[in-house]
């Protein structure tokens, strides 16, 4: 009588089995629609999303950023909708058979969408910061041959790299003449600790590789020497601020050791 | 929450929108009041100030400004107040050198000490160089010298002058309004406009004016929890409108379960 | 094959931003200047400091200069 009614097409438990199942293959239709979607948007960014920054002449990328803010918002808009779908529309309507191959689809679903929103800008170069450095410190150093003291008409020295505005001592009349470097100049300091980052990709690839083989705390020594390189790419970068690049150096560590290595 | 609020300045985009989503996908729902409601008669500014300090951090309310603070020392006789309520001018359209002019500074000092403040913030583990930055940006109308500065060349903008100040008087005065404002903001940029240059085109202010409009909003986490939803909420109507306007509704909006 | 929603939907985000409508950010070349006293014309020497003037005590500036980046406490006049 129990295998009978378990069986049978008038026992309400069986009708509800039968709308889970139709839940579960629903559910995996849109979870499934969903993310192709979402893979065909992330082709599309990919093939053109390093044409944009590359055509991109605002000095701050703004027009690339802009692009690259509504597509990560079109993801999460994405995510949002599986999200309350999920919990208002599938979750409802599972039972305690159902419930957990529905509950491993949507992580799994919302994982793979993270991984391609993420996928969709990787490899793009947002800027080539070594390129423009190298042309703001050529018309740096061509520029800065051709001043003269506005006191005495003299050769005016300016020595070094300077990104912000600096009194420049007269070698012949010893007049403070205020030098302003220029607009491309003053960028530079912006620029100068992704700059100093991507200079010390090695470092930074070794410091992974550690933390892969023996742990994050047993990584720190590879981190410091990671820190440390940024600390000399900066300081070449940005002559003259040798205390302040040390001050984020040692904000680096602390930061290390205060998030990532807890014990 | 905390998390998303104790984060590292200089993370991207994608991080922090991993994050928010990860933290939203652990919400059963997107009533946020409900949450609240959860921690009973809890005071949110008291729990998220007790749970920043657990943590060696400060927020706007436990931000201290000690006299001895080798972090608050002026820099070259600019003190912060000066430096953020010269940003705060310098967001309004404002020049360096006209900053310059009014402090009575020459711009050699005034460069250094945005960099010294800028570094100080950006190195201060605590966070107690930044939220005291933050409450004196929203003082900026009330600085000695630069409360009457205008700028020479303000950003082009068709609304006329006095309705961008009524404007301006307004999202100090309705808390719903500014929240409403920061919700179309997000909402421009997630549909593909630029958001600062829509708040010039339709309010003709600029960020930092409509945030520094606001500073006492944002500092307050009670009122940032209490108007959550109904940001969100005024992100998704703007939303709605910018994307018919601009054609770029949601990829997957025809998608249906 | 491509699908037509999201290549018009980047089209149309790649049209949005490459042709959006901004203030200009201002460029300037570098620049020196000199400034002399107001009072009597003499220009400011390095060992006399940047605040006053040495000959008639005229003040550029009345704060106080702070350990900078390449300014020091001693450009502090006398």
């Amino acid at each position: 009588m129990f295998w009978k009614n378990l069986f049978s097409s008038d026992d309400p438990s069986n009708q509800s089995r039968m709308d889970s199942s139709d839940t579960l293959e629903r559910a995996k239709r849109f979870f499934e629609k969903m993310e192709q979607r979402a893979k065909d948007l992330m082709q599309e960014v990919k093939e053109s999303g390093q044409l944009i920054a590359d055509a991109d002449q605002d000095p701050y990328k703004r027009s690339y950023l802009q692009f690259k803010a509504a597509i990560i918002a079109q993801f999460t808009g994405m995510i949002d909708k599986g999200t309350q779908t999920y919990h208002s529309q599938i979750m409802p309507k599972a039972n305690f058979a159902t419930m957990l191959p529905l509950s491993q689809l949507y992580t799994t679903w919302q994982t793979n969408l993270l991984n391609m929103m993420e996928e969709s800008f990787e490899g793009i170069q947002e800027r080539n910061l070594e390129k423009e450095y190298q042309e703001i410190m050529e018309q740096y150093n061509q520029a800065r041959k051709g001043f003269l003291c506005k006191q005495c008409g003299a050769e005016l020295e300016i020595q070094q790299f300077y990104y912000t505005a600096s009194y420049i001592t007269c070698g012949f009349c010893q007049s403070q003449n205020m030098f302003d470097p220029g607009s491309q100049a003053r960028l530079v300091e912006h620029m100068a600790i992704p700059l100093a980052r991507a200079r010390s990709k090695v470092q930074y690839e070794n410091y992974r590789q550690q933390k892969e083989a023996v742990g994050q705390k047993a990584a720190t020594p590879a981190y410091e020497q990671y820190a440390q390189a940024i600390l000399n790419e900066m300081n070449k970068i940005l002559p003259g601020n040798e205390t302040q690049n040390q001050n984020f150096y040692d904000r680096l560590l602390k930061d290390f050791h205060k998030f990532h290595v807890a014990w | 929450m905390f998390k998303k609020l104790l984060k590292n300045l200089t993370e991207n985009i994608t991080d922090v929108a991993k994050d928010m989503m990860s933290e939203k996908m652990n919400m059963p729902s997107g009533d946020h009041t409900s949450q609240m409601e959860g921690y009973g008669q809890a005071d949110m500014q008291k729990i998220f100030d007790e749970g920043a300090a657990s943590k060696g951090v400060k927020t706007p309310n436990t931000a201290t400004e000690d006299p001895n603070d080798p972090l608050l020392q002026p820099v070259h006789g600019i003190s912060i107040y000066d430096y953020a309520a010269g940003a705060a001018k310098i967001g309004e359209g404002c020049t360096d050198d006209e900053i310059c002019a009014t402090l009575g500074v020459e711009r050699p000092l005034w460069d250094e000490a945005k960099t010294i403040w800028n570094n100080r913030m950006r190195d201060d583990q605590t966070f107690n160089v930044i939220n005291v930055y933050s409450k004196y940006f929203g003082k900026a109308k009330e600085h000695e010298k630069l409360s009457g500065l205008k700028a020479a060349k303000a950003p082009e903008t068709t609304v006329p002058e006095g309705k961008a100040a009524e404007t301006l008087t307004r999202l100090e005065t309705d808390k719903h309004y500014f929240f409403e404002i920061q919700g179309a903001m997000e909402a421009a940029y997630a549909t593909g406009m630029d958001g600062a240059q829509w708040l010039v085109d339709e309010l003709g202010l600029t960020v930092s004016q409509v945030n520094n409009a606001g500073v006492k909003y944002m500092n307050d986490f009670s009122i940032m929890a209490e108007m959550m939803d109904f940001q969100e909420q005024k992100k998704k109507e703007y939303s709605e409108r910018f994307s018919k306007e601009n054609g770029t509704s949601g990829v997957a909006d025809d998608i249906e379960f | 094959m491509k699908n037509n929603k999201s290549s018009s939907l980047v089209e149309r985000l790649k049209e949005m931003a490459m042709q959006q409508k901004r203030e200009a950010v201002s460029q300037t070349s570098a620049d020196s200047s000199v400034r002399c006293c107001k009072n009597c014309g003499a220009p400011r020497a390095k060992q006399d400091g940047l605040s006053k003037c040495a000959y008639c005590g005229y003040e550029f500036f009345d704060v106080t200069l702070t350990q900078g980046i390449h300014i020091q406490k001693e450009d502090n006049s006398k």
